[in-house]
């Protein structure tokens, strides 16, 4: 070894930041200083930031994606059936797919299930059961079920994800309207808490604002630490937003996005770090989104028509953005996943398909945070810690 | 800055005097702050942590790089995606280096002297360099010691699924 390789040793979280989590967890074996970095808080928040914004033009893109298909499956003969993958694309127009559910539990039953994040690399699967899965660690959290009060049933749920830097938690928060078995007489909404730290659900002691939310959410909107849905009210469009730290409620109301609320859809998003409001036309061989965006957080008055994406034809419904490679998602009138590129207006066909309107696209993302929480719940009940087994992701990025 | 400076003089930790455009050595942020700092006149800069091998090939990125900004600047702002790939492509051979020990001392070159292209590409080779290695080998290129314990290994081995081998 030549000399000076001592001061090398500053130089190793900037390389090992680099690495993916599948390297790291071998390379924690490597010594005592080593296994110590990789825990660290620090260097976890450095890896969650180097790994995955260096990405340069030529690297796959990898995307965590929900879709149902149809088919015949198991004894009951249920015959939708919702998988969610992970699903790596590179310029070769090849890809290669990974069904992550079925690596973690038998989902047969399933025919509905949403994706909520990524929120540090942490994504919440939102079915029977409920799961804040990271793919990149191998692990997954089982939920409990959200509790209801007795002699009660809901008709609707929106579910939220995000983190809480105050007390380091993740969170996922569902709204629940609440009626009574006996009378139908309705109650007030619920608003109910799962707090990754304790392993459990409260009831949240705060009323949700006089809106109507919109019973269709695809595109996650966790930004300013704060969860958003698209909702409405007599006096028109307005987003819903619940702040994680405060657990609180706000309503920013919507200029007039939707030229007629028949023919346009709205939906709330994220851009660059804002919140974003797309509005597109409900049918159509040709469509335009118009992306709108805050630009000052919670002032009404900023609301700005950022851009005119498209026309493009075949257009669906929106999927989300993919900042760092310039994309837009979408899914096309026959369900299939479409990247537009906002900077050259060139369309690229994945393949990728599901049954319409079905489809959910988020980006794949890396991250050394583990879903045990910071301490052991005995009566943690019914949720359990998992891991799914190898192998994931075998070349690639991995 | 009103000096008609157009080069500077680096010499190396083996005695060796190398000029530097301008240009280039802007792309250190170390030169880049005594080049601008009109109180500093500059005659020679010596790196005394860095041999003439390895500063030769400092600054052999720091002029390509350089003149890249350069034609860029010319063509009126974006690099065109070919140009960029060109310029990956050269990024790529020029870290293949024969020896291991090189590519450290690049690493801390760029390091010491604030080049932040140079680094993060240093960096990344390293990591691509040691991605699928063991631990053991790992150990034997940074020059580390095993310091745990059969049973903390045994421990590990299990949550971690992997070997210390």
């Amino acid at each position: 070894m030549a000399q000076n390789l001592d001061r090398l040793k500053d130089v190793v979280p900037d390389i090992l930041s680099r690495l993916p989590v599948k390297s790291l967890r071998r390379l924690a074996c490597v010594n005592k200083s080593w296994y110590r970095l990789i825990k660290s808080p620090d260097f976890i928040s450095k890896h969650l930031h180097t790994f995955n914004n260096h990405m340069k033009l030529t690297d796959p893109i990898n995307l965590l994606v929900k879709r149902t298909r149809r088919a015949t499956f198991g004894p009951s003969g249920v015959d939708r059936k919702a998988f969610v993958s992970l699903l790596s694309f590179n310029r070769a127009n090849s890809s290669t797919i990974l069904n992550l559910l079925d690596l973690i539990y038998n989902h047969d039953e399933v025919n509905h299930i949403e994706i909520l994040g990524p929120c540090n690399g942490l994504y919440c699967l939102y079915s029977i059961p409920i799961m804040i899965v990271n793919p990149s660690m191998r692990e997954f959290r089982i939920l409990p079920d959200s509790p209801a009060p007795p002699d009660t049933y809901s008709l609707q749920r929106h579910n939220g994800f995000g983190f809480d830097p105050k007390t380091n938690d993740y969170k996922v928060v569902v709204i629940m309207d609440t009626w009574l078995n006996e009378t139908d007489e309705q109650l007030p909404w619920r608003i109910e808490i799962y707090s990754l730290n304790s392993h459990c659900w409260r009831n949240v002691d705060c009323l949700l604002p006089p809106v109507s939310i919109w019973n269709c959410s695809w595109i996650d909107a966790f930004v300013h630490g704060a969860f958003h849905w698209w909702a409405y009210d007599a006096a028109g469009d307005l987003v819903l937003a619940f702040d994680m730290v405060n657990e609180t409620f706000q309503t920013f109301r919507v200029p007039n996005a939707r030229p007629s609320s028949r023919e346009y859809v709205g939906t709330v998003a994220k851009f660059r770090d804002s919140l974003a409001v797309i509005v597109y036309p409900r049918r159509g061989t040709e469509k335009c989104f118009d992306l709108w965006v805050m630009e000052d957080y919670g002032n009404e008055g900023s609301w700005t028509k950022h851009s005119i994406i498209g026309p493009i034809v075949g257009a669906g419904r929106p999927l989300g953005f993919l900042e760092e490679k310039n994309l837009f998602l979408l899914e096309d009138n026959n369900g299939r996943m479409v990247f537009y590129d906002l900077q050259t207006e060139e369309i690229m066909h994945t393949g990728f398909h599901g049954e319409e309107d079905s489809l959910q696209a988020v980006v794949y993302m890396e991250s050394l945070i583990s879903v045990r929480g910071d301490n052991e719940n005995p009566q943690a009940g019914a949720s359990f810690f998992g891991m799914i087994p190898d192998p994931l992701f075998e070349g690639n990025s991995g | 800055m009103s000096s008609p400076v157009e080069q500077i003089t680096v010499v190396s930790s083996d005695g060796d005097e190398f000029k530097m455009t301008v240009a280039a050595a802007m792309q250190s942020e170390q030169l880049k702050q005594m080049l601008t700092d009109d109180s500093i006149s500059i005659v020679k800069v010596p790196v005394e942590n860095i041999s003439t091998e390895i500063l030769v090939k400092v600054i052999e990125y720091c002029q390509k790089h350089a003149d890249h900004e350069a034609a860029t600047k010319a063509n009126g702002g974006g690099a065109s995606d070919s140009e960029a790939e060109e310029l990956n492509k050269w990024d790529a051979e020029f870290m293949k280096v024969d020896v291991e020990d090189k590519l450290f001392h690049i690493l801390m070159a760029a390091n010491y002297l604030e080049i932040k292209g140079l680094f993060d590409l240093a960096c990344q080779t390293v990591a691509d360099l040691i991605k699928g290695k063991t631990p053991k080998q790992i150990r034997k290129i940074f020059n580390l010691k095993n310091d745990f314990t059969p049973e903390e290994q045994e421990r590990l081995s299990r949550q971690h699924n992997c070997s210390f081998d």
